[in-house]
């Protein structure tokens, strides 16, 4: 299958050295692709480097990012604001942020379908209804009409899911997107973003530092280490029998509640060295 | 039990309720809590944001006066006391934050703010009571001149461990200390935390939402919702056999780190 994203051999640097060496990976149409690691290991760079929101001090200094064949890099400010939003959405981490506080959820709804898919104001709110029934917001209507701090971090969350699909993109990025929320609304959001996706056919970029939720959300996923991707494969395969030992020592790290004799082990000194070594060299 | 609560209510005004002048209406944020705990036992203080469960943290310092109900530390009756008569029983329970980048003094060194907790307390400090301190927390030497922002996550919770621990506490409440950190360095974090209670001997009230995390490291745990205990027991059994649906509902939300097909449409 053609993918909707392919990155190839890209690498970034800040003042402060290599942020992403030689990252290639790509995600098709209705798949998940997860992108996990530590802090600092340059997930949410690549998410920026997607949708061209790098920091001025990050520069891109080799590579290609092609979004359906054309290499978005080298893509005018112009056509770039173009595909953000209709064709490449984000699914943001913090959804109180990101959402426009001043604003009523069904002005900011309707924004996108008004202006970009030229939809009438009554049409737009239409749409916007349905969207937030599709996310399964009760009384939708109401909802429409209040502002972002009056709504829980779970109904945000749903908000800004429907905001990112209204368009129908053919690429999602999901930024670490249920890590402010409690277990409960996270499995919800998760089958929530799933389901979506699903029905759609949404290619998905999940980034996330997550092992379990990586594991049930994701179809593939690419271990991240010093901006270095260093296992990449179908989920089942590296989650269950993972080939790199940097893989296995986040696993090793993570508590799990079903074994409780298991000793947590931190990511061993020699093993770091041993990355440090395999990143710059 | 060194730490006894029974019956305890927390009343707390509601800010978000606006009002000219007079008094604003009061929000019930405990209801009924009881609990105790042990010297040199572990309890894990479960539930999701909002549950009240730094609140019972709080309550259980006396940094909040319950409305209802008694709190006893060490036989001692606390529940009313004076800011000045909780001063002596300070040193001896102590709290450790969630986010050490704003419960440390970011123009302070760490030696100052280590020194500085041992001075308020007349305690005294001799360089080498605290050199071996940052040592038993795993910090080199070379952290005492710098500032919070200088060293990493980590580091700064062992910071936050160190300046509990040199006061020489019994009661140590941890309120989700780990959260912020990555699994590696959780699992260092908690490594330390536990050799550091068996060796002190402390009781320790450890506030979280991760419930992986407290089966590793609590004795037993008390699950809170809505300002109640929904359930209360021994760590292993109540992972075994939960007996409330909001207990059942919090353990199968958890992802755990395997492909499970229908994990997220049970």
């Amino acid at each position: 299958m053609n993918p909707i994203v392919e990155i190839q051999n890209l690498s970034a640097s800040s003042p402060a050295g290599p942020i992403l060496r030689n990252v290639s990976l790509s995600v098709s149409a209705g798949e998940v692709m997860a992108i996990v690691g530590e802090s600092g290991a340059g997930k949410s760079t690549i998410a920026k480097a997607i949708l061209s929101i790098l920091p001025a001090s990050i520069v891109v200094t080799s590579g290609v990012i092609l979004f359906e064949g054309q290499n978005l890099l080298t893509l005018p400010p112009k056509k770039m604001r173009e595909l953000l939003g209709s064709r490449i959405a984000l699914i943001p981490q913090d959804p109180l942020t990101s959402l426009n506080p001043a604003r009523r959820i069904g002005e900011q709804l309707t924004d996108g379908l008004r202006r970009r898919a030229g939809l009438s104001r009554s049409d737009a709110m239409m749409k916007a209804l349905e969207l937030l029934n599709d996310v399964y917001i009760r009384e939708p209507e109401q909802v429409l009409k209040r502002f972002p701090h009056e709504l829980s971090g779970g109904m945000r969350q749903r908000v800004l899911i429907a905001q990112a699909f209204s368009l129908n993109p053919s690429v999602i990025i999901a930024d670490e997107p249920t890590t402010a929320l409690d277990v409960t609304v996270q499995k919800q959001v998760l089958r929530l973003i799933r389901q979506l996706q699903r029905t759609h056919g949404t290619a998905l970029l999940f980034v996330s530092h997550d092992m379990g939720v990586v594991a049930q959300v994701s179809d593939f996923v690419s271990v991240l280490y010093g901006g270095k991707v260093l296992e990449q494969g179908p989920t089942e395969v590296v989650m269950r029998r993972p080939s790199h030992r940097y893989t296995r020592a986040l696993l090793a790290a993570n508590p799990r509640y079903d074994l409780p004799d298991k000793r947590l082990m931190p990511v061993p000194d020699d093993l770091i060295e041993e990355l440090q070594r395999e990143v710059s060299g | 039990m060194l730490v006894d609560a029974r019956n305890l209510s927390l009343d707390l005004p509601d800010l978000g309720h606006h009002v000219f002048l007079g008094r604003r209406r009061a929000l019930r944020i405990l209801k009924n809590v009881t609990l105790a705990i042990g010297r040199g036992e572990t309890v894990g203080i479960v539930g999701e944001s909002g549950s009240g469960k730094t609140s019972l943290g709080r309550t259980l310092l006396r940094l909040y006066e319950p409305s209802e109900g008694q709190l006893n530390f060490d036989g001692l009756d606390i529940t009313h006391k004076s800011p000045v008569a909780l001063r002596p029983l300070r040193r001896r329970m102590q709290m450790i934050f969630q986010d050490p980048q704003s419960a440390l003094n970011p123009r302070r060194t760490i030696g100052a703010i280590l020194s500085g907790a041992m001075h308020f307390h007349h305690m005294s400090m001799p360089e080498r009571a605290i050199a071996a301190i940052l040592d038993r927390v795993g910090l080199p030497s070379g952290v005492l001149g710098r500032y919070p922002h200088q060293l990493s996550g980590g580091q700064r919770q062992r910071v936050g461990i160190a300046r509990a621990i040199s006061l020489n506490p019994e009661f140590v409440v941890a309120d989700e200390i780990v959260s912020g950190l990555d699994a590696s360095t959780q699992a260092q974090v908690l490594d330390l935390l536990s050799s550091l209670r068996s060796e002190l001997g402390l009781a320790l009230a450890f506030i979280s939402h991760d419930l992986s995390v407290v089966r590793h490291i609590c004795d037993r745990i008390v699950i809170m919702q809505n300002g109640e205990i929904v359930e209360a027991g021994n760590t292993e059994e109540t992972f075994r056999t939960p007996k409330s649906a909001f207990t059942r509902e919090l353990i199968s939300a958890i992802p755990l780190p395997f492909p499970d097909a229908g994990w997220l449409d049970r």
